[in-house]
């Protein structure tokens, strides 16, 4: 405990914590859908800004710098299909347009230095990687946007452990500094759905959009980017959520579907993939710490 | 015995006749590669400092100890050369959060000014380019010798540098002050004619 104090990661987790419950009971009592979906792309920015220690310029050079503003554009995106999709927008075919149009559009964005200059088979090779992760991230995106009906929070709690199952591949992926933002935005973001879990809300697709699109993006720049990323693990952890929505189905008696129950045991299940993840990690790669 | 003393000594003078160790002439050199190493430290949570070096680079100065102000010199080291002897640091560095080596493949030094402070010693300043980010470096130069290399019969010349830059002012800023914000840049090289 006292390593984690005097570590870099100490001023991320505990201001992303204290920022994580401060913005979510503001949030509580505004008691405005939109202002509420705020609450996880702050944190998403703030666990980002205390990691980096910068705001980078735009236009932004180098995919660190690009994580930020592709969590900026997505939020304003999120907030406006939350503020006008319902007015226009009938079935789920938009909302799926949108996470593969967000999802496409963060790894192009973030991989882009890959595709210029490179030769045939490289060219490929960095095609496939980057439908791999528009795949992955679409699936992540939507099962994130579409899993809460009325009264539930399982996507908050989804989306608040997602980043912890992640820190370990990105420590192990050459971006100990992504590993830290992870665990910050984890902190701010169990916060937050902890308030959730009190009084319960529908996570809208600014949330979604903001932090997933963020989390999103700090993967596509550790796979594209820095290259050390490990497929298997990064598998296990796109379906961490499908297993804690499948696995909380299967553990808890059918009319606690819905309940705060439910969701905390999807989040403990999907939060148990991180045993595999750890065991994939140690046994193909040398440890970095 | 006597006669390999006589040999020696033989060769020593015909090296010395021919352009000795301390004689420098002007003349445009290449950077030899393997005599010529680019190391870099940065403090390690105050704890120590840690050592990387860089292993691929190419370069070229001129020089002539009769006008320094003239001199030039351009080195390009390729940044995913790093090593800093642990294989998953290695990695981190090389990453995106760091040197980005997939985006800045090159770090540049290119000298602009030359100036000498006595017989052996002197600075170059010069712009360092990293991560995209070009900015003014001074590097603290000490000339050791020019003359006829022995084992290749190469007309070389061989310096040694020390200097130092903050590298969030290329906008390398992860986990400031925790590792160290100056970077201190300690640099042996030789070069060749021809």
């Amino acid at each position: 405990m006292s390593s984690l104090l005097d570590s870099p990661f100490s001023p991320v987790i505990g201001s992303c914590l204290v920022a994580g419950l401060a913005l979510s009971l503001l949030a509580r009592l505004v008691r405005t859908p939109s202002v509420a979906g705020l609450v996880a792309p702050m944190a998403f920015l703030l666990a980002y800004y205390m990691t980096y220690e910068k705001i980078p310029g735009f236009p932004p050079v180098g995919a660190t710098n690009k994580i930020f503003y592709v969590a900026l554009v997505t939020t304003l995106a999120g907030l406006l299909y939350d503020l006008l999709a319902p007015s226009f927008v009938t079935g789920s075919g938009g909302l799926l347009a949108v996470v593969v149009t967000a999802s496409l559009l963060i790894a192009v964005w973030i991989g882009l230095p890959r595709f210029i200059a490179a030769d045939t088979p490289l060219l490929v090779a960095a095609l496939a990687t980057v439908a791999v992760l528009v795949l992955g991230g679409t699936l992540l995106l939507w099962r994130l946007a579409t899993v809460d009906e009325a009264g539930a929070v399982d996507g908050t709690v989804l989306l608040a452990v997602l980043p912890g199952i992640f820190a370990p591949i990105a420590l192990f992926g050459g971006s100990s500094t992504s590993a830290g933002l992870c665990l910050g935005l984890v902190s701010g973001l169990a916060m937050m759905a902890l308030v959730n879990l009190i009084w319960p809300r529908v996570l809208g697709l600014t949330a979604v959009l903001g932090a997933g699109g963020g989390l999103l993006a700090v993967i596509d720049t550790i796979t594209l980017i820095t290259r050390h990323i490990d497929f298997v693990a990064l598998a296990v952890f796109l379906a961490a959520p499908f297993a804690g929505l499948i696995g909380a189905r299967l553990v808890l008696p059918r009319h606690q579907a819905g309940s705060r129950v439910r969701a905390v045991a999807t989040g403990v299940i999907a939060a148990a993939t991180v045993a595999p993840i750890l065991v994939i990690l140690f046994l193909r790669h040398e440890s970095p710490l | 015995m006597r006669m390999l003393l006589a040999a020696t000594t033989a060769i020593a003078f015909a090296a010395v006749a021919v352009g000795g160790p301390t004689t420098a002439r002007a003349a445009d050199y290449t950077i030899d590669p393997s005599h010529t190493h680019i190391l870099f430290m940065v403090n390690h949570l105050g704890f120590s400092n840690m050592i990387g070096l860089f292993t691929d680079m190419t370069g070229s100065f001129s020089f002539d100890p009769a006008a320094i102000p003239s001199s030039k010199v351009k080195v390009t080291i390729k940044t995913a050369s790093l090593s800093t002897q642990f294989g998953p640091r290695d990695a981190d560095l090389k990453g995106a959060d760091w040197f980005n080596v997939t985006e800045f493949p090159e770090m540049t030094f290119t000298g602009t000014s030359y100036s000498k402070t006595d017989e052996h010693t002197g600075t170059i300043t010069g712009n360092l380019t990293l991560l995209g980010v070009t900015k003014p470096v001074v590097l603290h130069v000490t000339f050791n010798q020019a003359g006829l290399r022995g084992p290749d019969k190469k007309q070389a010349a061989g310096f040694s540098a020390i200097g130092t830059f903050k590298r969030s002012e290329f906008g390398m800023k992860t986990y400031i002050p925790y590792i160290g914000d100056d970077v201190s840049l300690i640099i042996e090289t030789e070069g060749t004619v021809g």
